[in-house]
Order: C-alpha cells, then structure tokens, then sequence
C-alpha cells in the first residue's frame, strides 16, 4: 500500500518534514504541537488496529455452516484416490517398487548349475513340442504304422503318399506270403494242431489238395475281428498287432491260399 | 498444466464468491477465515463495543452471502464490497437507534456513559486512554468516523474507502484529517508533553 500523508504523519518527526509533506499538512496542523496531537492519536489508532482482537463465536459459524447446507445442499465429497495428490503418491511408490525389485530373471555367469548330458537327440525326443503332442498329423510327416496301415474304404487318400502306402502294404503282403508258404510247406502237414480248432486240418493230409477241400467244406473263414484276435498268437502275423488292417491283410493271405491249394 | 490444484488460500476473493455461488462450502469456509474477524471487530468499533451485536451482524452479512451470493458487484472487489455492505449495515442500525431513543445518532447514549469515566482517565492517565478515545470516536458524526475507522482501524486505503463510500479520495482524505484533529483536540490532555505543561 502506498504510504499518504498519516504514515508520514506517524514516522517522522516534525522536524524531519520536508517542504512539501510541511505544505500538504499546513491545512490541519498549524504548527508542532497540533502535529504531535495528531501523531498521538494515530499511533494509539495503529495501536488498537494491530492489537489483539476478538474472534467470532464458534456458534456463529456452525449456524452459518447449517444455513449454508440448506441453501446449496450437502456437498459430495469426492473418493480419495481422486486426489492428486494420491494419484501423484501411487505413481511414486510403483516407481520406488520397480527400482528396489529389478528383473532378476538373467543367470549370472559364474554360478555353479548343473548340466544335462543327454544327447541332443535324447533331448528331441523328450522334448514336447505342441505340435507333437497334437494328434493331428502333419501331411509332411511320416504317420505312424499303425494309421499307415488303416485303410478307410471309399474314402480317398488324402495325399500323395497314399500310393507309397499301398506299395509299401503289397511288398509286406507278398513278405508275408512268401514267408507263411514256406511255413506251410515245412510245417502243414506234421503240426496237425495248428488251427486245428478251426480247420481241422488232419494229421493224415498228404497233400494240399486235400487240405484244400477241407478248408473249404468245413472251415469257414474268419469273418470278425473277435475271431482273428482269438487267435491272433497263433496267426503267422503274431509279430504285428491285430488291427483292422491285420484281420483284412490275413483274410487276404486265407483266400489267397484258400484259391490257390 | 498444473499437477495440484491451487489450495483454496490460493484464490482470491473474488474466485472464492464464484464458488459460493455453485454451492462450494470449503470456498465459504475460507472466505468466513478471511473475513469474519475483521468484520466482527469492525462492527465491534462500529457499533458502540456490543458484542452481540457485532456477532449478529457478522452472522448477518455472511447469512446474506450464502443466499445471496449473486448480490456481489463483480464489477467491485470484494473487500470494497463487502465493507460497504457492512457499513450500510452500521447506518441502518444507527437510524434504529436514532428512531428508538429519540437522539440524533443514536450514539448520546453510549457517549453519556463514557463520560462518566472522564474524571477517571484523566486520573488513570494512558491505560484509559483508550476507553475515551472510543467514546469521542463514537462522538464523531457518522461520515467522519467511518472515513477515519475504515483508514486507521481496518488499514484500508484511501482508494478502497474512496470506492467503499462511493466518494473521492479527496474528499475521504480530508473527512480523515478533520476525524484525527478532533480526537487530536478532545484528548490532547494525554498527550505527554502537554500533560507535563499542564502539570
């Protein structure tokens, strides 16, 4: 606040007045003992405005406060977290979580772990790789022997591979013949007990024809899966296992020597 | 942009009205901090050193705020403002008073009672120097006492008693000066040195 003519009036003496304050007071103070007059009452003034004061009643102010909530309505006061001063302090204290737990997850060097020896191909097969775990097939691999040999009939191969498959299943079929004809050969006429139950095959059978016609009249061929598994160890396919593809390959190998001898 | 909020000690006044206005209590709390005791010991002064009376009209004026917010010249500032509101407020009461006790300002009658005292404060010298200074303030007619409150016991400027009283500064500054003459003349048997003369 810029200073007018009482705060000079209150610092300075009257001998201390210059030319132009002497002139602005000359109207209300005639000489030094006015101006000391005057001076008294404003320092008293200065006195009472700068000494202590009352204060007002807490009562007055409750009642305000309650004519207030009537007149606006009670306030709703905001969530906390709304603060910025919490939002500042959040902010800080996952700064702070960040910096005193630091990403651990790097192996230091020189620490003493132990190693697996298996071969790396051990590690190949071990290793479970979603897409080996699915039971889809990929066309580019091999499947496995047992869907190798399944042959859904009336439904065509899906690849090109079909056509390797059905060689394959011939060479395995012709092995087989080949071998099981010389098994026969050696073996049919003294192991009169071989499926003896279902062919009766007669320890006195001299010759293949005769075999023949027995099996034709009073064998009959399998016809059931039951039936083939039945005697599965005693098939000549006992090293394979018995599947659908087993049972057709042997009715296969029965009508083949069933025609044939 | 700003992180916090500016505290409500931060907004002046006049924001502070604006916020009453859309029903914001913690704006009225500071502005009743800001205020109320000021007002109160102006209407203390004011109104004949009744205690009751200052606090029902500091109840008054801020009752007046909070239903009528939209009363506030926003062309004014609000400590202008709300001084002449309270001095509007002292002139009423001294035209009851005038009306009730049959006296010119009502003030004769508070004045009467302090000269009472006057053998005493001559007695007692400057500890009642007070008390009298009080009863001869109240003695001033009305224009002068609030020119001369308004400067020397509230602290205002000439130019905010100027734009209070709607008045020149000119005009304030020379109800001021007529004020302090006479409280200077009618205690000047307190001043030290002419005591010392006297004595």
């Amino acid at each position: 606040m810029a200073k007018d003519i009482f705060d000079i009036i209150i610092e300075k003496e009257y001998h201390q007045l210059n030319p132009k304050e002497l002139t602005e007071l000359a109207e209300y103070c005639k000489n030094e003992h006015e101006f000391l007059a005057m001076k008294h009452v404003l320092a008293h003034s200065k006195s009472v405005a700068t000494g202590p004061k009352i204060a007002p009643r807490e009562a007055t102010k409750q009642k305000l406060d309650e004519l207030f909530v009537n007149t606006h309505g009670r306030q709703r006061s905001r969530p906390f977290y709304f603060h910025p001063v919490f939002q500042a302090a959040a902010v800080l204290a996952i700064g702070f979580a960040v910096w005193i737990f630091p990403d651990n997850n790097e192996i230091p060097e020189k620490t003493n772990l132990a190693e697996n020896s298996a071969p790396k191909t051990a590690e190949k097969t071990t290793d479970h790789s979603p897409e080996e775990k699915s039971p889809v097939i990929s066309t580019k691999e091999t499947p496995p022997e047992n869907l190798r040999k399944t042959k859904t009939p009336g439904i065509a191969p899906a690849n090109g591979n079909s056509d390797l498959m059905e060689q394959a299943e011939a060479e395995e079929e012709s092995r087989a013949l080949v071998r099981y004809k010389a098994e026969t050969a050696s073996e049919m006429v003294s192991s009169a007990d071989i499926h003896a139950d279902r062919y009766e095959v007669s320890a006195t059978m001299k010759s293949s024809e005769e075999a023949k016609r027995s099996y034709s009249t009073v064998s009959a061929p399998a016809v059931s899966v039951k039936d083939i598994s039945v005697d599965a160890d005693k098939s000549p396919f006992t090293s394979q296992p018995v599947t659908s593809m087993n049972v057709a390959a042997q009715k296969n190998v029965m009508n083949y020597l069933t025609a044939k001898y | 942009m700003r992180l916090f909020r500016p505290s409500y000690k931060e907004y002046t006044d006049e924001v502070l009205m604006q916020k009453i206005a859309s029903g914001d209590q913690r704006a009225f709390n500071d502005l009743y901090e800001r205020y109320a005791t000021p007002l109160l010991n102006y209407f203390f002064r004011m109104l004949w050193k009744d205690r009751e009376k200052a606090e029902d009209f500091v109840h008054d004026l801020f009752a007046k705020i909070i239903q009528k917010p939209e009363s506030f010249d926003t062309a004014r500032t609000f400590k202008t403002w709300i001084y002449s509101v309270a001095n509007n407020m002292c002139k009423n009461e001294y035209k009851r008073q005038q009306v009730r006790s049959g006296t010119t300002n009502g003030l004769e009658a508070y004045s009467a009672i302090a000269d009472e005292n006057v053998n005493a404060l001559q007695q007692t010298h400057h500890s009642l120097f007070g008390e009298e200074f009080q009863a001869k303030l109240n003695e001033l007619d009305e224009k002068h006492r609030e020119a001369f409150v308004f400067r020397h016991m509230e602290g205002l400027s000439i130019k905010e008693i100027a734009e209070i009283l709607e008045i020149s500064e000119g005009t304030i500054k020379s109800r001021i000066f007529y004020a302090t003459k006479y409280l200077a003349e009618e205690l000047v048997h307190y001043q030290p040195e002419k005591s010392k003369h006297h004595g």
